[in-house]
């Protein structure tokens, strides 16, 4: 029996319950025990455990020497959900004029150790694994568990959304219809859940890990930008869902 | 003396002042980082805030789109096909039954039941425990059918849904909530049966939507005691907002100083007589009648959750194929509007305020969510409940229980920080 933590670091806590749902299967109960989730046990104390999700992102110096402190303890870090990965919806603060601490921004005392910008886990950390999704999808969940239990890990597939839609024989939205669909760039797994109902996608799972340059992000902006998204929304949707990522590939110069 | 919240949504612990010994106030101490979501959406078109906003809430998004969706349909004159408001109606109920069954069954329970959680009582109780995961399997289904997944829904838009279900749909729709009313209904004589081990204060003056045709679901009008009131006139002038010293939330309190408090037991003290009679029949089978005490909120929850589920049903009987018009007519494209709305989210009254610029864009926007409003009438049952007790474990255990019988959704209430008062330049 596996012991099993959930974390949870600056974010909505969607998450968490997609992880609920993979760990009311049997199978996966059989093999893991939840001894750790503030939201889901009754217990604070965190001993022994094998494996950990965490979920959200690191905004404030507290959090982030929580979680190099978690690191010396757990073997294994998941990191969970776009938060995590990239920073997630609150990222789009990093964007504006934001400055927590500065003169102008008179906050009560504790809001000055809040960073301007989330830091995605491995900014902090190593982090072992990642599973991407706003929220993640619970299917990768359990697939990612039964693995791990036998002692492997699911193979990685860098796809895109349009894999999906191909897969699930969708009418390309983008080609077909002309709605601006951002699931050229967005790394597959949510099964293409937005083509499925008629509408583009907007990057919740965030940008393609492989394969992507600054170049090609911007240069689907323009194709975007044509059908009627305007740049100021595009990047709006990458910073929000991929900011980590949005800042390698675009930093600097914007 | 403090302790760390357990069995809540969200970063926060309890605070007990002490005096000589014995207890003088509860405070709630919410810890969670705030997001700045006030902030985040100034500037953004409201077509992508209806998607962005869900992210407020991983257990209650699609009252925070639909809200948006239903302020700015309001204030920009778009009108909506009566079948798919509907529909999104059911795709929001969809949710409070997810979102009570997730309170009820894994947050309450282990409360009501001794245990330190729900998955640890499957082994002593494994038949209560497969009804429960049947029943949030049902309501996943149900969600994932009509608005594409668990949480965060992609079907919910200005103008109404992307796509409405096509019959094929909506039969196994049906299938998964006459499952789900099985569950429900099992389950729910289970649980109506367990009482709170301790009879605590109730939780004061209760404020929900002012409803005329059912029970409370989303409109512009607030009922407090017998008056009725404009959103606006609330916000601005009944309820007024707090800082506090201990926390990250933005806390609410009527003029005079009293506290309130909003969601089920709120909806249901008030509204008991608009819930299905077979809803009814099932409380009143296990000696259950309105007024309950905010301590007792499962059992409203539990109402809300059958109720919802026979709403739904109907709804879905209702079925018509309907063509979802390819553009949105919108009637006024004046800039300077005001935007607001409220739905009743699982935990209470949700309140949105958009105003838009000249360019159609979010220029100002204010979100007053359930659990902050509930904050302050949180550390005022469990001040009167202990005040002048010795300080013990049992009196940590009722400060928790009264955290948990309120439900607090900690991830959000720290939105509610207003943003006017950081005085931010974009």
């Amino acid at each position: 029996m596996l012991k099993l933590a959930i974390v949870k670091m600056t974010s909505c806590s969607g998450c968490i319950n997609e992880l609920l749902s993979a760990l009311l299967e049997d199978d996966i109960r059989a093999n893991y025990a939840l001894v750790y989730s503030t939201e889901l046990v009754d217990s604070i104390e965190f001993r022994d455990v094998d494996l950990v999700f965490v979920e959200g992102s690191v905004t404030t110096r507290h959090q982030e020497e929580a979680l190099k402190d978690l690191r010396k303890h757990v073997g294994f870090i998941v990191a969970t959900g776009t938060c995590a990965l990239m920073g997630g919806v609150q990222s789009l603060r990093a964007i504006g004029g934001f400055k927590p601490g500065s003169r102008d921004l008179p906050l009560k005392q504790g809001f000055n150790e809040i960073y301007r910008e989330p830091k995605p886990l491995d900014q902090v950390v190593k982090v072992d694994y990642a599973l991407p999704g706003c929220p993640v999808n619970a299917n990768a969940v359990k697939a990612f568990l039964r693995k791990y239990y036998l002692g492997g890990l699911p193979v990685a597939i860098y796809e895109t959304v349009c894999s999906e839609c191909k897969r699930r024989g969708l009418p390309c939205v983008l080609v077909a219809k002309g709605t601006p669909c951002l699931g050229p760039i967005t790394v597959s797994g949510c099964g293409a859940i937005c083509p499925g109902f008629g509408r583009g996608c907007y990057g919740c799972y965030g940008l393609q890990f492989h394969g992507l340059d600054g170049g090609k992000v911007l240069a689907f902006a323009e194709r975007l930008r044509e059908l009627g998204l305007p740049d100021l929304d595009y990047r709006a949707l990458i910073s929000a869902y991929s900011y980590g990522k949005y800042r390698d590939l675009l930093g600097g110069s914007h | 003396m403090r302790k760390p919240m357990t069995l809540v949504e969200g970063e926060g612990s309890i605070i007990i002042l002490e005096n000589n010994g014995l207890v003088d106030r509860v405070l709630y101490e919410i810890t969670e980082a705030p997001r700045f979501f006030e902030y985040i959406l100034r500037g953004r078109d409201p077509w992508m805030t209806v998607d962005l906003i869900s992210r407020v809430c991983g257990l209650c998004g699609v009252s925070y789109s639909y809200m948006a969706a239903k302020a700015f349909e309001k204030c920009l004159g778009v009108e909506v096909d009566e079948y798919i408001e509907r529909l999104r109606e059911a795709i929001h109920l969809a949710e409070r039954v997810k979102s009570h069954a997730l309170h009820v069954f894994f947050m309450n329970l282990p409360e009501l039941t001794n245990s330190r959680s729900t998955i640890e009582l499957a082994s002593r109780n494994p038949d209560l425990f497969r009804k429960a995961v049947d029943l949030v399997n049902h309501s996943r289904r149900i969600m994932s059918i009509l608005g594409g997944r668990f949480h965060n829904v992609v079907n919910v838009k200005i103008g109404g849904v992307y796509r409405a279900p096509s019959r094929e749909e909506v039969e196994k729709a049906k299938i998964e909530v006459t499952g789900a009313l099985k569950s429900a209904l099992e389950l729910a004589s289970i649980v109506l049966s367990l009482k709170p081990s301790v009879a605590l204060p109730s939780g004061g003056l209760g404020v929900c939507i002012y409803s005329v045709y059912g029970y409370p679901h989303h409109g512009d009008k607030l009922l407090l005691g017998d008056k009725v009131y404009e959103l606006g006139e609330f916000y601005g002038e009944v309820s007024v907002s707090h800082r506090v010293e201990h926390s990250n939330a933005t806390h609410y309190r009527l003029r005079g100083g009293e506290s309130y408090y909003v969601g089920p037991v709120a909806r249901f003290n008030k509204y008991y007589s608009m819930l299905r009679e077979e809803a009814r029949e099932l409380l009143k089978s296990h000696g259950w009648s309105p007024p309950v005490g905010v301590v007792e909120a499962y059992v409203a929850r539990l109402a809300e959750m059958v109720n919802a589920l026979l709403e739904i049903r109907d709804i879905l009987e209702s079925h018509r194929e309907v063509q979802i018009p390819s553009s949105i007519k919108q009637v006024n494209t004046r800039g300077g509007s005001i935007c607001e709305y409220a739905v009743e989210a699982p935990r209470g009254v949700l309140y949105g305020r958009f105003k838009l610029g000249d360019n159609g864009r979010i220029q100002e926007c204010t979100l007053i969510t359930p659990t902050a409003q509930n904050l302050a009438s949180m550390e005022d049952t469990a001040t009167r409940a202990l005040r002048n007790k010795r300080i013990n474990g049992k009196a940590v255990d009722i400060a928790k229980y009264i955290a948990v019988a309120y439900d607090p959704c900690i991830s959000c209430s720290v939105h509610a920080i207003r943003v006017e008062f950081l005085r931010i330049n974009p």
